[in-house]
């Protein structure tokens, strides 16, 4: 449903999106993890057809997008990363002129809008001004306006950036209610939680594509390495130390634990402990975002 | 049909904000009254101080001269030139008439007598027009004396001995009033100030929120984005054109002499340009802030200073009075003033036309071209 091949965008000297490749069946959610400024946007804007590729090849829902970009926007839908609601105009009013846009009216609309705001819970706020929403119900509203045409291809830049967790866990389910009835989802995120969500998955970095798979596929590019997680540490004194162990890859801070990556399969509990007589250290099972810096220290030749 | 979507969608923010709206719309038609009554170029009233050294029957009939009309008040009569300095110095007077002693005794016997003026030349403009006054005043007195006493020598009748007499007859604006000189000025100067404020910033407004990035990719095109939105401005500017006509005719008595049909044409056509430059401002920023400094300044202070609003172009400095004609408002200026005051026709103002619809076809190409560059 969505297939990039080779897309590259320089801006001047910069190049914000280096040949990047991938696929993406319908009905599947799909992942783009980076971190901010990695050129996921960039992308996103390239396949909707609103920012050309100096090089490159876009396929999204059967259509060349530097063909026929018109026939693309038919047939997606959008959500920006950024809050893009009217907000002097009121949750009913916003739906309907943006489904009006994809060419939506009467009967049909009004069947749309009543289905789509019972989906997402929004009923009872039709006549609420947008500005007057919480963050969560901002952000069901963007969605809404997003989908109300039923999109085939359905692109969600940060969708849930400051949103709060429940209303993260309740907007994911609707993404997957979505991909179920046969959408095909390209989502961006630079939070790990939420990439274990996806189906599958590419990590990107300075404008590339640094893996592309599921999230357990990728979790095996650490196969040969063990991760391990100290408790307790107190300050980058703990780096510094850890990071002087013979075969240590990585240590950085995942929230207020440390994350350690060494190369080679045996337990090496014991030799942290050593180093870390204040913390609790543990073997864990490496997360996506172990295997993101990893992968991103290979990519800048660190590792 | 598309375009029809984003308008109803301009409407109701328009509806929303109805305050923004009460402005769009009564702000030209409230301006016109405060400046009609305010900016007022007409000289009445001016308070006149008088020392009569001579209390004759023939100073205080020259002083009657000034008096009748509402052009000066009587409002002191010092004894003595110096307090009468003072007074103007004060302030209670802005202009003074000094009538020496003997003046009714040097006229009977038919000499030359010196009157002195005293003017408050602060306001340099009232002055001018005060002096003129005064002058015209002292003449008619003169020319009536002469006239009587060569009747009294029996000289011919008629023609009273004056070998020419000005009459003035003033054109299309009879009585000189500011107002109506203002009205057809404050339509052109109006229109360019809002309908290049308001688009440029009911566009960026949608940059700025990041919806205009939802509408690039919505099968929208640009121009149905762009005309759409300019579409409710364009109905309001008119909206107040009209009103300010009215207001013009009903406080002010400026009623169109010419065809309404051709000024709304013509009006129609400065709007197509003058909008296009708001759409072309919008195009080049990314705040609203930055929008609306832009736009006004390029409309407010080159539509007033240069357009012949107040200040006649024809005693500008030469390099100037060629920036003024890159200024639209000097063409709508010229044009509205010869179709309301003058009731003229298309043929009297085609140069002007032309102008302003080469000032239309190129703020149209520039703003589409850069839109189109911008929403691809």
């Amino acid at each position: 449903m969505i297939l990039a091949d080779n897309l590259s965008k320089r801006f001047g000297d910069f190049v914000a999106v280096d040949r990047v490749s991938f696929e993406v069946r319908t009905g599947e959610v799909f992942g783009f993890l980076g971190p901010n400024g990695a050129g996921k946007t960039t992308t996103i804007r390239m396949l909707c057809g609103i920012l050309r590729p100096t090089s490159g090849r876009a396929v999204v829902a059967g259509t060349d997008v530097a063909r026929d970009p018109e026939r693309v926007k038919a047939r997606i839908g959008y959500m920006s990363q950024r809050f893009t609601l009217y907000p002097d105009l009121t949750v009913s009013e916003n739906i309907a002129f943006y489904g009006r846009v994809y060419g939506l009216h009467g009967v049909r609309l009004r069947d749309r809008t009543d289905r789509i705001l019972g989906t997402l819970d929004l009923g009872s706020l039709r006549a609420r001004l947008a500005r007057d929403l919480a963050g969560g119900h901002r952000q069901r509203l963007a969605l809404a306006c997003a989908v109300l045409h039923e999109p085939p291809v359905l692109f969600l830049d940060e969708p849930t950036s400051g949103v709060d967790p429940a209303a993260r866990r309740t907007f994911w389910d609707l993404i997957y209610s979505l991909a179920e009835r046969g959408t095909t989802i390209l989502v961006t995120t630079h939070s790990m939680d939420e990439a274990e969500y996806c189906e599958r998955l590419a990590f990107i970095g300075s404008g590339r594509i640094l893996a592309c798979g599921t999230p357990s596929e990728l979790k095996q590019t650490l196969t040969g390495f063990t991760t391990y997680r100290v408790q307790g540490a107190a300050g980058d004194r703990a780096i510094r130390m850890l990071r002087e162990e013979p075969g240590v890859v990585s240590a950085t801070w995942s929230g207020t634990d440390l994350h350690v990556v060494i190369r080679g399969h045996e337990d090496r509990v014991p030799d942290l402990q050593a180093r870390m007589p204040g913390g609790t250290v543990q073997r864990i099972p490496p997360t996506l975002e172990d295997v993101f810096i990893h992968l991103a220290g290979q990519a800048s030749g660190r590792a | 049909m598309n375009l029809w979507v984003v308008v109803s969608k301009e409407i109701l923010h328009l509806r929303r904000d109805r305050r923004a709206l009460l402005i769009l719309a009564g702000f030209p038609a409230i301006v016109l009254i405060l400046y009609g009554y305010a900016l007022n170029f007409d000289v009445h009233h001016v308070p006149l101080g008088v020392v009569d050294l001579d209390r004759t029957r023939a100073s205080r009939d020259y002083l009657a001269a000034f008096l009748h009309g509402e052009y000066f008040d009587l409002v002191a009569t010092p004894p003595s030139r110096r307090e009468l300095a003072d007074m103007l110095h004060a302030g209670t007077v802005r202009a003074g008439l000094v009538i020496p002693s003997g003046f009714g005794r040097a006229l009977d016997r038919g000499e030359m007598v010196a009157v002195q003026a005293l003017m408050d030349g602060s306001n340099a403009n009232t002055a001018q027009t005060a002096l003129g006054y005064l002058n015209a005043f002292s003449l008619a007195f003169a020319m009536d004396m002469a006239r009587d006493r060569l009747r009294a020598f029996g000289a011919a009748t008629s023609g009273a001995g004056i070998p020419a007499d000005l009459r003035v007859l003033v054109y299309y604006n009879p009585t000189l009033e500011t107002a109506r000189f203002l009205v057809p000025g404050l339509i052109g100067i109006i229109l360019t100030i809002m309908a290049v404020v308001s688009t440029a910033l009911s566009l960026v407004r949608e940059k700025e929120r990041g919806t205009l990035d939802m509408l690039r990719v919505s099968p929208l095109r640009a121009s149905e984005v762009v005309i759409g939105k300019t579409l409710p401005y364009l109905a309001i500017s008119l909206f107040a054109s009209s009103l300010v006509l009215a207001v013009g005719y009903g406080l002010f008595g400026v009623e169109v002499r010419g065809s309404l049909a051709l000024l709304f044409a013509m009006l129609l056509l400065f709007l197509f340009g003058a909008l296009a430059m708001g759409v072309l401002i919008s195009s080049m920023t990314d705040s609203a802030q930055v929008a609306f400094t832009v736009s006004a300044t390029l409309t407010m202070l080159p539509s007033f200073i240069l357009s012949g609003f107040v200040f006649p172009l024809e005693s500008m400095p030469a390099a100037i009075r060629l920036v003024s004609y890159l200024i639209p408002a000097r063409y709508i200026l010229a044009i509205l003033r010869a179709i309301i005051l003058k009731g003229e026709g298309l043929s009297a103002f085609w140069m002007e036309f032309l102008c302003l619809v080469g000032f239309a076809v190129l703020m149209v190409s520039l703003a589409s071209l850069k839109v189109r560059r911008q929403m691809r």
